[in-house]
């Protein structure tokens, strides 16, 4: 399986990395700080599952979400926010989990348990 | 499928029942007001060994809240989908952290359900599918099925009497009371009874889903009838008049049960005209 991580904050899509290749080791993660590498990425290659930031520069997390779907339709997303005000809007996109920060291996295990 | 309406406005609940019907065609859909009746009704289905497909709960519910009342249903019912109907957005978060799947703003809308539904991406029409099968009943001399020219056999004898008794009935639905009083003449209606019926009710289901016809049993809380509608049948013959029907009529119906003794005194009497 192959999961995208898209965060432009460097530091905390170190973090984000260290988090999920802890709960998925044998798994390839893929991080990019920037939404059109990440977009131009799932263009060319499968990608099954992301975590996403909801608000990042040039575009949102809900927009790139469209786009991953438009690549992979069975695509597992997941966003990424430091407040609940867009839970309401995830639901309606059909995100699959909505985590509120900090992000942490439990949190990450808790996404997939469902 | 099972699946569980929970909203304690009545009228709201009766519509959202209408809209689940709409996507949920052949499925058992069963409504409460409360949520303590919700979970009387989960913890009724667990101890049949039957599973909760979906539930869709308001979340303002008295008593208890919906995301309350979905945290006990899951701990019955570990594989229920759990989506939530309500006019608020403030429980989205909340939602989302006890692993529903789906989150509708009120009205709800059957399309909205199969779009929530759809984003799923599994196989959620998964009792749709049973193909249209040739079903017989023989129902003078001795009762049995037949499905596809194959004599069906039941796991248990009660099992097929009650079958029979469903088509005896015509259509009409029969409470589980009345199911204890035909297979147990002489044994009071009470708690063992009434659970012994319902483990009956339970093989006959298993039995006529194995053969994929589960959908001739219509079920609704507490009632159960046979879809006459898909069945072929010797004594539904006779009743309209049909002639080979009539003159394979030998004086005996369904001749292993002694309920049946009233229909057979009604078609002797028609016979004999």
């Amino acid at each position: 399986m192959v999961i995208m991580l898209v965060q432009n904050n460097k530091k905390e899509l170190k973090h984000l990395i260290s988090c999920v290749a802890a709960v998925f080791p044998e798994d390839q993660v893929i991080g990019f700080d920037n939404p059109i590498r990440a977009m131009e990425y799932a263009t060319k290659n499968q990608v099954d599952m992301c975590f996403a930031d909801v608000e990042m520069k040039a575009t949102s997390g809900f927009a790139l979400a469209e786009k991953l779907r438009n690549c992979n339709k069975n695509i597992r997303i997941n966003l990424i926010s430091d407040v609940i005000d867009y839970a309401i809007d995830a639901w309606r996109f059909h995100i699959n989990d909505y985590i509120v920060r900090p992000i942490t291996t439990e949190a990450i295990k808790h996404t997939i348990e469902a | 499928m099972n699946i569980l309406a929970v909203d304690d406005e009545r009228l709201i609940l009766d519509d959202m029942k209408v809209e689940l019907r709409k996507v949920f065609e052949d499925d058992e859909i069963v409504g409460f007001e409360g949520g303590n009746e919700a979970i009387d009704y989960a913890n009724d289905l667990a101890a049949h060994d039957e599973k909760l497909d979906y539930a869709f709960l308001d979340i303002n519910l008295r008593g208890m809240t919906g995301i309350e009342l979905a945290k006990k249903l899951k701990d019955i019912h570990h594989e229920t989908k759990i989506i939530f109907c309500t006019a608020y957005s403030e429980y989205a978060y909340d939602a989302f952290r006890m692993h529903a799947v789906g989150y509708l703003l009120k009205p709800v809308e059957a399309k909205h359900i199969i779009e929530t539904l759809d984003a799923l991406n599994i196989d959620w029409k998964n009792t749709g599918n049973e193909l249209p099968k040739d079903i017989r009943v023989q129902t003078f001399g001795n009762f049995e099925l037949f499905v596809d020219n194959h004599q069906v056999s039941f796991q248990r004898e009660k099992a097929k009497e009650l079958f029979a008794y469903l088509i005896d009935r015509n259509g009409a639905a029969i409470t589980t009371g009345e199911i204890v009083s035909i297979l147990w003449e002489d044994r009071p209606s009470d708690k063992t009874t009434l659970n012994q019926a319902h483990t009956i009710i339970s093989s006959m289901k298993k039995t006529l889903k194995e053969l994929g016809i589960g959908n001739i049993i219509v079920k609704t809380w507490n009632h159960i009838a046979a879809d006459t509608s898909k069945i072929k049948c010797d004594v539904y013959d006779f009743y309209k008049g049909d002639a080979i029907a009539i003159n394979s009529y030998r004086g005996e119906y369904m001749a292993q049960y002694s309920w049946a003794e009233m229909t057979n005194a009604d078609l002797m009497e028609k016979a004999h005209r």
